[in-house]
């Protein structure tokens, strides 16, 4: 892994000042962008990512909960819990301790912004007020070459388009004169006058699931790297070392309507951003966010359309 | 649903396997981009990637050794992996003994005295698991380490074997792992040695010598793939040295062996 000099941090500024990166890439260019999906067959959702040498895995898992107040309980809607493991292959020279505290920052900043966007959700509640689906998110940083937020989002998002909710059916008790009828209810956990669904099953179905709604416009992550007057785009391990202050903007862009959402924003860096400087860099930030948003989701599709068919085979 | 049958009257195992054949693997050398030596193993769906950092300076002064090179093994296991018992953190028991298994099978075998006051950093990252996990991480770490250029004395090629019944079976899947006795070996191919045996469950005494003798002769089986992996990546680095070398005489004999990345698949009946 690369430390950078004095001389070095100072060459690799000005080039950029000027508009030139060591790897050829105009400011706005990213490395080469590699996703798969469903490569954790065990999983219900799970993708790789490569943004240049930087790899991330995400694998998704879905757990029944009961509904309750609790911590570790439940909720109407769904719970959604992320946790990034920043493993010591990425960062060979970080100790232990570091990496964990590395995991803890990522872990919280990939669950405040999914938390938001993910619950509550209809599709995610079983039988309302008592039972629910549990999403564990897990991603691993298999190689850090810089730009690791970046990566870890899209592999996030990878997965979770991957992601396959099992088709439930809600079970109903009717109280007819005292006699109790048993009754399928249309649709998940829906009350019709007396009739209340109280638990669900799993129909007997080869298919495995419906994927999440709202898909398509699950949030991405840019981070600005600044250098003022300038910013720019996906840093290296090297550049990311010698410009230190950064802007993540996390967008996401509702389907048909051609607004976006600010989901979230973190400065990261020791230097202070002036606040003028704010209003122009979040509308460049929406462009390469839309602009990567619809790259992924273009991709997504495409990945979907080749890997359907063989998953069928485990039954 | 009643439990699954292991080992059929018509002599195959619940994944439509015989008794003795071990399931698809592969090998994969050189995947991580930072890493000095990395290896991807795949046997069925368990799949481990390890990375080797070193021969380099210690970040732990304490536990360095003046005249040798000190290994240092860390095991990530994530949740989806498939292995039971939800998150485990790195001080959890299982891990520590995993790691420490690994280190006792690699010390006697890395030349370590040809590196004093170094370390050499073991990663192990398991990403998926059905079964047979030691038996990977052993390969992984073996062509990782070769990857990366530490000297050793020999491969260290691990295979599993359980008994059902009288009958042995070889590279077991989760289900048979949970279910029968079984041990797994790490063989020496070359000094017909064995670095590690582990049991942990009880078998009767005259069954055991039949089981070590498949498991080493898997172990072989194993070893043949590691050289053709290994081969096949020192060729394609060395048609990368000459590529670079000035095109005198061009290579137009190493053509045959152009395909990007070293996968086989060894399902052969022993």
């Amino acid at each position: 892994m690369a430390y950078v000099s004095k001389s070095e941090n100072s060459y690799i500024t000005t080039s950029l000042l000027a508009g030139i990166r060591a790897d050829g890439r105009s400011p706005t260019d990213y490395r080469n962008i590699s996703l798969e999906i469903g490569v954790v067959p065990v999983a219900n959702g799970s993708a790789r990512a490569r943004v240049g040498e930087t790899e991330v895995v995400a694998a998704i898992k879905l757990e029944v909960e009961d509904v309750g107040e609790g911590e570790n309980e439940g909720r109407d809607g769904g719970r959604v819990l992320c946790h990034v493991s920043c493993t010591p292959s990425a960062y060979p020279h970080h100790s232990l301790s570091a990496l964990d505290e590395l995991s803890d920052e990522l872990s919280s900043l990939l669950q405040s912004i999914l938390s938001h966007t993910l619950t509550p959700s209809e599709q995610l509640t079983l039988v309302p007020g008592k039972k629910a689906w549990f999403i564990s998110l897990d991603a691993l940083i298999l190689s850090d070459a810089g730009n690791a937020h970046d990566a870890l989002f899209i592999a996030a998002r990878a997965a979770l388009w991957d992601l396959r909710i099992p088709y439930t059916r809600g079970i109903e008790f009717d109280i007819k004169d005292g006699e109790v009828v048993v009754g399928d209810s249309e649709g998940i956990g829906r009350m019709i006058g007396r009739k209340r669904t109280v638990d669900f099953e799993l129909p007997d179905l080869l298919d495995d699931g419906v994927p999440l709604e709202g898909r398509d416009s699950l949030p991405v992550c840019i981070s600005l790297n600044l250098l003022p007057p300038t910013h720019f785009l996906d840093a290296s391990l090297q550049e990311e070392q010698s410009v230190l202050s950064r802007l993540l903007l996390f967008f996401s862009f509702p389907q048909p309507s051609p607004t976006s959402t600010l989901y979230g924003t973190r400065f990261i860096g020791p230097n202070e951003l002036p606040f003028n400087m704010l209003k122009p860099l979040v509308k460049d930030g929406e462009k390469y966010a839309r602009e990567l948003a619809e790259a992924l989701n273009k991709k997504l599709k495409q990945e979907e359309s080749q890997v359907s068919a063989p998953m069928s085979a485990f039954g | 649903m009643n439990r699954p049958e292991l080992l059929s009257s018509y002599n195959y195992r619940s994944d439509g396997r015989r008794p003795t054949e071990m399931r698809s693997l592969s090998l994969l050398l050189s995947q991580h981009p930072q890493a000095d030596g990395s290896a991807t193993v795949t046997h069925g769906l368990t799949e481990v990637m390890v990375t080797v950092f070193g021969p380099r300076e210690s970040k732990n002064k304490a536990g360095l050794a003046h005249d040798r090179a000190v290994l240092s093994v860390t095991l990530d296991v994530p949740v989806f992996s498939g292995v039971p018992g939800g998150r485990r953190g790195r001080s959890d028991k299982r891990n520590m003994e995993f790691t420490s298994n690994i280190k006792n099978t690699f010390e006697p075998v890395i030349q370590t005295h040809l590196h004093p006051r170094s370390q050499i950093d073991i990663n192990i990252q398991i990403l998926q698991a059905d079964g047979s996990l030691l038996q990977a991480a052993v390969n992984a770490t073996t062509l990782a380490l070769i990857d990366a250029g530490v000297p050793m004395s020999d491969y260290v090629c691990a295979t599993t074997c359980a008994l059902h019944d009288s009958t042995p079976l070889l590279d077991l899947n989760s289900l048979e792992e949970n279910d029968l006795p079984n041990l797994t070996v790490a063989v020496l191919p070359r000094s017909n040695k064995v670095t590690l045996v582990t049991l942990e469950t009880q078998l009767a005494v005259e069954r055991f010598e039949e089981m070590l003798k498949m498991a080493v002769e898997a172990g072989k089986l194993v070893h043949r793939e590691m050289l053709r992996a290994v081969q096949n990546r020192s060729e394609k680095l060395m048609r990368a040295i000459e590529s670079v070398g000035g095109g005198v005489g061009g290579r137009p004999d190493h053509r045959q062996g152009e395909e990007r990345d070293v996968e086989m698949y060894a399902g052969n009946d022993l």
